[in-house]
């Protein structure tokens, strides 16, 4: 897991690290001081959902979080006050989330909500803050946190809820791939801007246990709750018995004034996606339940943002060892041309050579603009500092690893019209890299004499 | 239950209205409410305060009650609203 830039929590030479996770489209900066550990800890669980934490990435929350020894475990078994349920006070302008392991207050600021506070240094501790935490806040995005598995079918994504006993880990758990499974135990959903009612995958899994794919939305297609019979069947559900039954399901540590709200999200959803009681039998296999719930599979994938399809790269990079692209860019000229298909490996720190071509991830302040970058890696250090070059780019770029971008991948080979091109080695990438070089001042000098600087694109 | 006794929907209690169907939300129980067309139609009629007699009057109107026996149904009704908290009465 070294490979995907885990080194780069901050300055190491401070306990502080930095976190931007993005769950149901909701995008938090949390900063959390002491435990190196438990941050390195922290990073590889919620993995699928961190993106690289610049600066200049929009959130919709900024949280300063103060670790706190945590008290000795007791063998694993949950104490009664681990099952105390957090305490949720929302006001005009602000937040307040309590339990005995965890302590947040937010103001409603004009660039978002700013929060400060402490929490134990313990995985379920900072577990349950972040359900609690993204339950409140998307249930004033137009959204919900449910106790449901969802499953992507297609390019769409069926929502299955239910309490504790409906039968959806035993689904999930015998649902093929097991890689469409976008969580068992609390599913984030949301309307977006476009209307769209979206489920995403999510690091909240039943046990504790850490999962999920990306953060990526998936189109709600049906709405199935799940119950044991002696029959195969998919019933119809009224609007009205759907969105009661979803009520039931809804995680929401606020009493009234959140029921009002979860209440009109309910009954949107119920109102505007087909909704089912899916009856089956416990040995039910995966493709009757997929015909039950009438989704067709297929391998496409919605329409999504640059920052949503770069996750989901990464996600098939870890799942797989491998993937490919196409590239548009003309950074690496002549080594890579507009059309080349790259094959990637996750990348890894002990195999990286100098000269080797690389893909980054390089966000935005929105996620319609983030980039996949494939350049040359000329250095990395140990502080996670690392140094590029497109071939045909007019200057080098000095990034964070985990911070101003991410690295992802290293090729391992390139396609141009069907034909694989010969593997280069370090020679040759010593070679490239020099000639890269030469031709940035040469190309300077020119310029220079010329009055004039060449426009390089990305 | 008390003819003269004033009943109304509680208001503290979101509710919405799908499909001709009621559901109402107590949070403060835990609890998620679905009424029937019936039911749906009585919380309507309870959105203003009104006495038993005169729900019963309205009732008896719009569904064609003639027995003894659906009036009591209605009442019986009312006092499981009343006891779940989704009504509340006071003297008129």
């Amino acid at each position: 897991m070294e490979a995907l830039g885990y080194s780069s929590l901050g300055d190491p030479s401070k306990q502080n690290g930095r976190l931007l996770l993005a769950i149901g489209g909701t995008v938090g900066r949390l900063s959390i001081e002491g435990g190196r550990s438990f941050l390195v800890g922290l990073r590889r669980r919620y993995l699928p959902f961190t993106i690289p934490s610049a600066s200049w990435v929009r959130s919709d929350f900024v949280l300063s979080l103060h670790l706190r020894p945590s008290n000795p475990g007791s063998g694993g078994v949950l104490s009664q006050l681990d099952r105390q349920a957090p305490q949720v006070s929302f006001s005009v302008n602000g937040l307040e989330i309590r339990r005995h392991d965890f302590d947040i207050r937010f103001a409603n600021t004009k660039s978002g909500w700013e929060g400060e506070g402490s929490c134990q240094g313990s995985h379920l501790a900072f577990e349950v803050l972040l359900r609690t935490l993204w339950s409140a806040l998307l249930s004033r995005a137009d959204g919900a946190l449910l106790h449901a598995c969802a499953l992507r079918i297609g390019s769409g994504a069926a929502l299955l809820p239910g309490v504790s006993g409906a039968g959806k880990s035993t689904l999930s758990g015998k649902w093929e791939p097991q890689e469409d499974v976008l969580s068992d135990e609390l599913v984030p959903v949301r309307r977006g801007a476009d209307g769209v009612w979206r489920v995403y995958s999510s690091p909240f899994w039943g046990g504790l246990r850490s999962g999920g794919r990306s953060l990526a939305g998936w189109p709600l297609q049906k709405v199935a709750f799940l119950a044991q019979a002696d029959t195969e069947e998919a019933i119809p559900l009224p609007p009205a018995e759907a969105a009661a039954r979803l009520m039931t399901t809804a995680l929401n540590c606020e009493s009234s004034s959140g029921a009002e709200r979860t209440l009109r999200f309910a009954a949107a959803v119920a109102t505007e996606v087909p909704a089912v009681e899916l009856r089956s039998r416990k040995d039910t296999p995966t493709a009757r339940l997929r015909k039950l719930l009438g989704l067709e599979p297929s391998r496409e994938h919605p329409a999504w943002s640059a920052r949503e399809n770069i996750s989901e790269v990464r996600a098939a990079l870890h799942r797989a060892g491998a993937y490919a692209l196409q590239v548009n860019g003309v950074s690496m000229l002549p080594a890579v041309q507009p059309g080349d298909t790259v094959f990637l490996e996750p990348f890894a720190n002990e195999k990286a050579t100098f000269g080797d071509i690389v893909v980054y991830w390089q966000p935005a302040e929105e996620p319609v603009q983030d980039k996949l970058i494939c350049h040359r890696l000329l250095s990395r250090r140990s502080s996670g500092r690392v140094f590029t070059k497109g071939d045909h780019a007019a200057s080098w770029e000095s990034l964070v690893d985990g911070h101003q971008a991410e690295l992802l991948a290293r090729v391992s080979g390139i396609a141009r019209g069907g034909v694989m091109l010969p593997a280069g080695g370090w020679l040759a990438n010593c070679r490239e890299v020099a000639f890269s070089a030469g031709r940035m001042i040469w190309t300077r000098t020119k310029g220079a004499a010329y009055g004039i600087m060449p426009h390089y694109s990305s | 239950m008390e003819s003269c006794r004033i009943i109304r929907r509680n208001d503290d209690l979101p509710h919405q209205t799908l499909d001709g169907r009621v559901v109402v939300v107590d949070a403060k129980a835990g609890k998620v409410h679905l009424l029937n067309g019936t039911g749906s139609r009585i919380w309507t009629l309870l959105e203003q305060g009104t006495s038993a007699s005169s729900l019963l009057a309205s009732l008896r109107d719009e569904y064609s009650l003639e027995t003894e026996a659906q009036d009591q149904e209605v009442r019986l009704f009312l006092e499981e609203l009343l006891a779940l908290g989704l009504v509340v009465s006071t003297e008129d």
